[in-house]
Parts: C-alpha cells; sequence; structure tokens
C-alpha cells in the first residue's frame, strides 16, 4: 500500500540527495570554533590631537586550499573590523564606533606579483611575494577611528578588533562550499583594548 | 483539500527560484547575492510541501482504514501518479549526476594545463626580454646625466626620455623627493612614484625592473629604477626610473593569455564546488519534482475520485430506497455524462415508484369501492381459489348462511362442511359446479337448519384468468325463501279470492233449495220417509253453512283492507276484546300482563280486534276438549338497536305446535286441529304484515304454545320496517333473537 512504502522511499530519497550533495560532509558550518588562522599580534590606540588612532599587528595564516585559489586568479578579501563599545553589566555592550577595513589580495599570474588593494581607499599595492604582501596586510598604523568629543568621561571604553576572510565575495561554488566546509574559515576572535580617556 | 491556485503559485516560485539559483551558478552577479536566501526559500518550500503531503497521506490513510468511499481508488491513482513521476524522474537524476561528474571532469585536461603554463611561461619569457631591452637602455644612458647641475639634469632628462621612448622619466632620492622629471605629457608633473621595496630593491641591486598591471589602468608598464650612487645606504640617495608603456601586441596578447590561464586555473580550482553546487541544485529540483508530482497526484487522484465517489454514494443512497437522490452536474466528460445518467436513472425509478404507488392507491381504492359494495349487498358472494379455498366472502354471506365465513379464508368448502353439517347440502351441490365448466352457472339450494328450511339461490362464474385468480370461482347467492314465501301467500290469496267468490255463489241457492224442500215435502211424507228428509236437508243445510263459514274465513284471508290507522292504546283494544269472552269462563280464562303506559301505537283496532280474536280462537282451539283454557296476553315496550316496539305476547296452555307441522304454522291449511279452517294464523299474520309488524311461534319450555308478535310504535317506524323487511314481516318460528341478530348486522354493514 501505498502509504507503507512512500515515506521510506521519501526519506531515503532525501538521505540520498544529501549523501550525493556533500558525501565527506564534515559537521557542517564549523566557523570560528578551530584554531584561529589570524593571530592578532597586538592592537591598541593612541590619542593624537584628540583623535583616537588604531596601531595593530596580525599574522594571517592562508590554508593552502586559500593559496591555491589565489594562484588560480580567485581574489581573497580580508575584513577588518573595528569597535569601540561601552560595556555594561547587564545589557549588551553599547557600541560607540564602528570601522571596518576591508581588503583585496588577488595574483597576477604574469608578473607574479601580488596586489593588495584597501577597498576604503582604493590604494593598490604590488608585492612580489606572500610574504610582503600579508607583511602590509597585516600592519595597521595610525588607523583613525574615533573623536575623544564622542566619549564621555566618566565612562569606561574599550575597543576591540578582529579579522576574517569574507566568504561572501568567494566564487558562488566555493563560498557554497565554504558553508560546508572548515578547510574555508579564516577569522580571528576579537581582541579586546581598554581605551583610556 | 486546500486550493490549487496557492499551490501553483508556490510552485512556481519554487521553480522560478530554482531557475535563479541556476543561473547564479553561472556566476551571474544579480542573482549571485540572493544565493543564499534562494536555497533557504526552497528549502522552506520543501518543507511546506512535506507538510502538505503528510496532511494529506494522514488523511488518506484514515479513509482508507475507515474504508471511506472512494479511498481505495484514490490509494491506487496516487501510487501510480508517484510512481510515474519517480520512476522516470529517478533515472534521469541519476543519469545526470552521472553527467555532471563526468562532464565537469573532462573540462580538465592534463595538456591543457600545461599549454597554459607553457603560455604564461612564454609571456613572461617576452616581458622579461623587454624588461631586459629597456634595463639596458637605461644603464647605457645612466653615466651621461650630468648630475651636478640639476637645471641641465632636466634637460638631459628630456632629452633621455626621446631617445628612450620612455613614457616617463625621473630624478628620485631615496627618501622619495624628485629631482627632476620628464613626462610624454607635459601636463603630467609628478612622476609615478615606486613603492618603497621597489626603492630598496633597486638599491640594493643596482637596479630593477618591473612589469606592473593593475586594474583600472589600459596598459602595464614596465618601470626600470637604476642607482646612481653606490652608496645605498644613504637616505638620499639617488636613483633613476623610467616608466615605459608596455604597449602594443605584446601587451594585448600577454594580456589575454594571462585571463586565459587565470579562467582556466580558476576553474580547475573551483571544479569540485562547482559538482557539489550543480548536485545540490539538481538535487533541490528532484526534490521539488517529486514532492510537487506527489501534491498534485494527490489532488488529481481526490478530483478524479470525487464523482466517482459521489456517484459511489449516491448509487448507496438509491440502493437504500432514496429515489429522490440527485448528483450536481460535472463536466462534460465521460464520467459528467455518468453523472448524467445517474440523474436520469434515478429520476426513472423515482417516477416509476410513484406510477407504481398510484396504481396501488388506486387498486386500494377499487378494493375498498368494491368491499364495501360487496358488503352492502344482501346476496353473499363468496370466491374461491383453484383449490376450492375461500378468498374472500362478505357479510352477507355469513348472514345466509348464519356462519361466520371470515373464519373460514383459506379453508376449503369441505372443511365448512365438515364443521357444520347443515351447510353439506350446499356444499355437494355447488361442488359440482365448480368443476370443469367455465361457464355461469345457476342452481337452487334448500337447507334444513336451526332457522327453518332455507331456499337458496346460487350462482357461479369463473374468476378471470390472472395469475392468482386463475382457475378460481366467485359464488353469489341469495335467500330466497321469504320471495317464495311471498309469493306462496300471494298465490294462496288469489285461490282464497276465487274460491270464495265461485263457491259462495252457489252455496245460497243450495240452502235454499233444501230448505225449500224440506219445508214444502216434509208435513206431506210418510214419518219415514220425512226424517230421511229432515236429516238430509238438515245435513245440507249444516254443511251449507259450515261452507259459508269457509268461504268467509277465505274472503277474510284473501281481503286486503285499506288499514285506518289511529293512534290506539294497545292494551285498550286487548281489554275490550277479552270482555267478550267473559260468557265463556267455563272453556277460557285469561291471564293479563299488560304493560301499564305503554306508548299509543298506530293501528287499524278492527284488524287488531280480529287479531286478538284468532289468537284467542286459535288457542281455545288448540286446548284438549273439556279442559279450560288459559289464555295468557302479555305486552311490554321495548327497544332494540334504537327500534322502539310494542311486543305482544299470547300464549297458552296446551299441547304446543306439533313437530311436523312447526314452521308452517302461518301457512293456509296448515292445522294440528280436527275443527278450524287452517286460516286463522295466516290472517294473524298477514295483519301483523300490514301493520308493519314481525311474528314468529315457539313451544314454550312449560308448555303451550307462544305466538309472539312485534308492532312499531309510529308510522314512521313502521314505514321503516316496512321498507327494511321488504318481505313485509319476516316469519321466524322460534328465535326472535337471531331475527334480531341479522337486522342489527344488517344495520351494521
Amino acid at each position: 500500500m501505498i502509504h507503507k512504502t512512500n515515506i521510506p522511499a521519501f526519506v531515503s530519497g532525501v538521505l540520498f540527495v544529501l549523501m550525493a550533495s556533500g558525501s565527506a560532509l564534515q559537521p557542517v558550518f564549523a566557523q570560528e570554533g578551530d584554531r584561529p588562522n589570524v593571530e592578532i599580534l597586538s592592537a591598541g590606540a593612541v590619542l593624537k590631537h584628540q583623535v583616537y588612532y588604531l596601531n595593530a599587528r596580525f599574522r594571517l595564516r592562508l590554508k593552502p586550499q586559500m593559496v591555491e585559489a589565489l594562484h588560480a586568479g580567485i581574489p581573497l578579501t580580508f575584513s577588518v573590523s573595528v569597535e569601540v563599545y561601552r560595556p555594561r553589566n547587564y545589557l549588551w555592550d553599547a557600541g560607540v564606533a564602528l570601522l571596518e577595513q576591508r581588503y583585496r589580495l588577488t595574483y597576477q599570474p604574469l608578473t607574479e606579483h601580488y596586489v593588495l588593494k584597501n577597498l576604503n581607499s582604493g590604494v593598490e599595492n604590488d608585492f612580489p611575494n606572500l610574504v610582503a604582501a600579508s607583511d602590509v596586510l597585516g600592519t595597521v598604523v595610525e588607523l583613525p577611528i574615533l573623536d575623544r568629543n564622542l566619549l564621555n568621561p566618566d565612562d569606561e571604553y574599550r575597543g576591540r578588533m578582529r579579522v576574517r576572510m569574507d566568504r561572501e565575495d568567494l566564487p558562488l561554488p566555493l563560498r557554497l562550499q565554504s558553508y560546508f566546509y572548515s578547510d574555508w574559515t579564516l577569522a580571528s576572535d576579537w581582541y579586546t583594548w581598554p581605551i583610556h580617556f | 483539500m486546500g486550493g490549487f491556485g496557492p499551490i501553483l503559485i508556490l510552485l512556481l516560485s519554487l521553480l522560478a527560484s530554482l531557475y535563479s539559483m541556476s543561473t547564479a551558478m553561472e556566476n551571474s552577479q544579480p542573482f549571485g547575492e540572493f544565493y543564499f536566501y534562494l536555497l533557504a526559500l526552497n528549502i522552506v518550500g520543501i518543507l511546506v510541501l512535506i507538510v502538505l503531503i503528510g496532511g494529506n497521506l494522514i488523511r488518506l490513510i484514515r479513509q482508507y482504514r475507515n474504508q471511506a468511499t472512494g479511498a481505495r481508488l484514490t490509494v491506487k491513482l496516487v501510487f501510480m501518479f508517484v510512481m510515474l513521476v519517480v520512476v522516470p524522474v529517478g533515472v534521469l537524476y541519476y543519469f545526470s549526476l552521472q553527467f555532471i561528474q563526468r562532464g565537469i571532469d573532462s573540462w580538465f585536461d592534463v595538456r591543457i594545463g600545461q599549454a597554459f603554463d607553457s603560455a604564461i611561461e612564454l609571456s613572461r619569457t617576452a616581458v622579461t626580454d623587454k624588461k631586459r631591452a629597456y634595463l639596458h637602455q637605461i644603464l647605457m644612458v645612466k653615466d651621461r646625466l650630468p648630475l651636478s647641475s640639476i637645471s641641465q639634469v632636466s634637460v638631459d632628462l628630456a632629452k633621455l626620455r626621446e631617445k628612450t621612448q620612455a613614457s616617463e622619466i625621473a630624478l628620485l632620492t631615496s627618501g622619495g623627493r624628485i629631482l627632476a622629471m620628464s613626462s610624454v605629457d607635459p601636463n603630467d608633473i609628478t612622476p609615478q612614484l615606486p613603492d618603497e621595496w621597489m626603492t630598496r630593491l633597486a638599491l640594493e641591486r643596482g637596479s630593477y625592473v618591473h612589469l606592473e598591471k593593475r586594474k583600472g589602468q589600459e596598459e602595464g608598464i614596465i618601470r626600470v629604477t637604476v642607482a646612481l650612487s653606490e652608496d645605498w645606504l644613504l637616505t638620499n640617495a639617488m636613483f633613476l626610473q623610467a616608466v615605459f608603456p608596455m604597449s602594443g601586441r605584446l601587451d594585448e596578447l600577454s594580456g589575454r593569455i594571462e585571463d586565459a590561464y587565470t579562467h582556466y586555473k580558476r576553474l580547475n580550482v573551483l571544479h569540485e564546488p562547482l559538482k557539489f553546487s550543480f548536485v545540490l541544485t539538481l538535487s533541490l529540483v528532484l526534490i521539488l519534482s517529486v514532492l510537487s508530482a506527489t501534491w498534485v497526484a494527490f489532488y488529481f487522484a481526490r478530483k478524479l475520485v470525487a464523482p466517482i465517489r459521489m456517484l459511489a454514494i449516491g448509487t448507496r443512497v438509491v440502493a437504500s430506497g432514496d429515489y429522490d437522490k440527485r448528483l450536481p452536474r460535472y463536466g462534460n466528460d465521460e464520467i459528467g455524462y455518468l453523472v448524467d445518467s445517474f440523474n436520469e436513472m434515478t429520476q426513472r425509478i423515482a417516477d416509476a415508484r410513484d406510477e407504481v404507488a398510484q396504481s396501488h392507491l388506486l387498486a386500494e381504492r377499487e378494493r375498498a369501492y368494491l368491499r364495501s359494495v360487496l358488503g352492502s349487498l344482501a346476496s353473499g358472494v363468496v370466491t374461491l381459489d383453484a383449490e376450492r379455498r375461500v378468498l374472500t366472502v362478505n357479510t352477507a354471506a355469513t348472514q345466509i348462511l348464519s356462519v361466520d365465513l371470515s373464519g373460514y379464508v383459506g379453508r376449503t368448502l369441505t372443511e365448512l362442511a365438515d364443521d357444520w353439517p347443515d351447510l353439506d347440502v350446499f356444499v355437494k351441490i355447488i361442488e359440482p359446479c365448480l368443476e370443469g365448466s367455465r361457464d355461469d352457472w345457476h342452481n337452487e339450494v334448500v337447507l334444513f337448519g336451526s332457522s327453518g328450511r332455507r331456499v337458496l339461490m346460487c350462482s357461479g362464474a369463473a374468476l378471470p384468468e390472472f395469475s392468482d385468480l386463475s382457475g378460481g370461482h366467485v359464488i353469489v347467492f341469495e335467500d330466497v325463501t321469504d320471495l317464495i314465501q311471498a309469493q306462496r301467500d300471494a298465490a294462496w290469496g288469489e285461490v282464497a279470492r276465487r274460491l270464495a267468490h265461485e263457491i259462495k255463489n252457489p252455496l245460497t241457492p243450495i240452502q235454499l233449495s233444501a230448505e225449500r224442500l224440506r219445508k214444502r215435502y216434509l208435513r206431506s211424507m210418510a214419518p219415514e220417509e220425512a226424517q230421511v228428509l229432515d236429516r238430509a236437508t238438515h245435513t245440507i243445510v249444516q254443511q251449507v253453512e259450515v261452507m259459508k263459514e269457509l268461504v268467509k274465513a277465505f274472503a277474510e284471508y284473501a281481503r286486503t283492507p285499506r288499514l285506518i290507522l289511529t293512534r290506539q292504546d294497545l292494551n285498550t283494544v286487548i281489554h275490550e276484546v277479552c270482555d267478550l269472552y267473559l260468557g265463556e269462563k267455563a272453556r277460557v280464562g285469561f291471564s293479563l300482563k299488560l304493560a301499564s303506559g305503554l306508548p299509543h301505537v298506530e293501528i287499524d283496532a278492527g284488524r287488531i280486534r280480529q287479531l286478538m280474536h284468532n289468537l284467542i280462537k286459535n288457542a281455545i282451539e288448540a286446548g284438549g276438549d273439556g279442559e279450560r283454557c288459559i289464555v295468557t296476553i302479555e305486552t311490554l315496550y321495548g327497544n332494540d338497536k334504537g327500534v322502539d316496539f310494542i311486543e305482544l305476547l299470547v300464549h297458552d296452555n296446551g299441547p304446543g305446535i306439533p313437530e311436523e307441522i312447526f314452521g308452517k304454522v302461518f301457512e293456509p291449511y296448515v292445522t294440528g286441529k280436527r275443527k278450524g279452517s287452517g286460516l286463522g294464523l295466516p290472517i294473524v299474520k298477514k295483519i301483523v304484515e300490514e301493520h308493519g309488524g314481525m311474528i314468529w311461534s315457539k313451544n314454550r319450555t312449560e308448555g303451550g304454545a307462544c305466538i309472539m308478535i312485534r308492532l312499531p310504535i309510529d308510522h314512521t317506524l313502521r314505514d321503516h320496517m316496512l321498507g327494511e323487511h321488504a318481505f313485509g314481516g319476516h316469519v321466524l318460528e322460534d328465535s326472535p333473537e337471531k331475527a334480531l341478530a341479522a337486522r342489527v348486522n344488517k344495520g351494521e354493514a
């Protein structure tokens, strides 16, 4: 009878499709749980002419498949998120300033150079090797983040930053796969520092 | 079942999203951003479909378990539809998967990869040659620059630029200062500054050549940087930078090769993820198709089964006897035709039923009509079936035969004769008439029973040749006893009248002649002869007297005088008559038991006096010689079923009516006495009948005969009784109760 066979048939159909779509599917949507592929070495804000500037250094550890994709002409986009917030005890933290710097790293097969472009400013730089490119990428020098006037001297403020690779800018098939495979995750934890008034 | 419209919209939107997804897979930017929303939309759509199908499935299972009409057919259809979809789609899916795997893999060939590698290598080599050439040019001219004078340098730089065909040439320091420059574009006064690492490399190595291709720039440039001083540690070390446009064929070709190389490499890297996304999209399409098909299977199965289910239910309703069931019209296809036919059929059945009911009603009416006609018939009607069993009887039959025939319905005539021996003659005469002949027959039957001699006129006919009536008969019989009696009475009357007329006339001459003979010859004759003559004439005269009396009685019997009715007290008349017999106390005594306060009745007093005289005379004559006769006369007022009457009873202490003439005492010349004309009681009966009364006789158990007379109290009632008893005063010899019962029964019928 149909009601006896239809459900198993349907369930097995779904299972079949799921298996076909990702045979060696790892437990899905693994993200920032793994060992950080981006290590923030230092970060801090300095006050200069009533403006807080961010100085930070971080080290990227690109995974082999990322390097492979980069060499195959796929641009990798990285974003550095900086946030100044006021921590609160019983509520979520109150955001004061939010800043995002985005960089795109591409490879030129002909020149065998790496081009790093700051998407916020549009500035492009060539690098003869990946180390040089990631070194420049991993150095943030005097990035203005906040006017001091915006802060209340009585309150306590903190800054935090995070670096990650934007999967949304990957080509669609790769993006799709990046949601199923943790190999394509590249992100740091939040790095927090106090902001002194 | 949900509407088809919303589901169709859902399916179409899912299809559209699938289409967008597949478009997005081809790196189409507009859909790429929504890819994951589309994916989510599809998954939600699939879940909605699963819920819908689940609901349908649960309902179908419930209907199947409850054995609802049409559930089995729905299950079969759904199963068939789903199989029709799943099998081909499954096969298609399997081969598509294979095709995707192999197709995408087949894009990549080791030789093509190598070719691309070689091509890019070739480009690089070409570019390197170009770079070397430019470097060589610059190295050749760098020493000629007079570094002592800045103003002179600018001029020389311009010459040098023209000579080397560089687009721009500049003298810079490692600290980033521009000492001098010359550009093809005279408006361009800022040189394209090298990156710090380039400067450092140039100062380290003495020279550095670099190809730059940046996005947004039309063509690449070759930047040649040459250190002019050995000491590269100095922050103000000078170097010369020349920028050459990478124009022409090399730029175009190398650019094309690079694009193709990048594209190929990119595909190579993406081919597994591509396969993954293709398979995912395909699987979604498969699931969506199968689920949609399943839902549509449910929808159409129900839609197909609905009219069939309706028909099945309708048929069941009709089978249970409800012929007024009509199904709603359904489409123009065969099922619609079937529904129409069903409706027509039930309409016809209903019409037929109504007709049957109508004709049944008619038949019932006919039957009731016939029953009432038969019931009110004075003739007895009995129908018999082929086995001579009684089918129907009417009330008159029961009355005539004095047997409750309704108890014999379904039984044979023989059984009737067994139970009632006095009907044996009746059955024996009738039965042969029923045999064989189909013609009508008539027969006369004389019965002797407790109510005396009865003459029945029987006639019969075969019943019409209908299935259950075939071979049956109808028998009609009438009690003609009274009719015959009346005829006889009339005949006697006529005889008496003629006799009186014919005999009376010669009697007087005979008497006169005899008296004359006696007068003339008696004295002149010898005494012996005279004695003979005297005796003879005396005898003649005496016998003539007797004959005169006889003739008078005859005349009296035959006479039908006009009644002179007056309202009288019957008791007074009785007293008057009895008083006349006071002189004969030795012979007769009266015992009067007259009810007081009797209503006056319409009577002819003279006739009633004659009636009383006859009855008293009859009683006296009935008594034995020498015995004193005691005549008891009773009157009483009675009411039987609304009929008021006065009853008169006259009885004596004589021997009673002899057995042999019992039942005939009211006929002329029937007498048990030695004397008497035999016309006394017939005359009494005649007078009673003239008054619309009834008369009957019986022998009392304590001895003596009793004559009982009933007279109606008023004229209308008398007429009524006369009318009712067409025979005029029914004569019942011994049973007034029976007579009453008969009357009552007639009244009921």
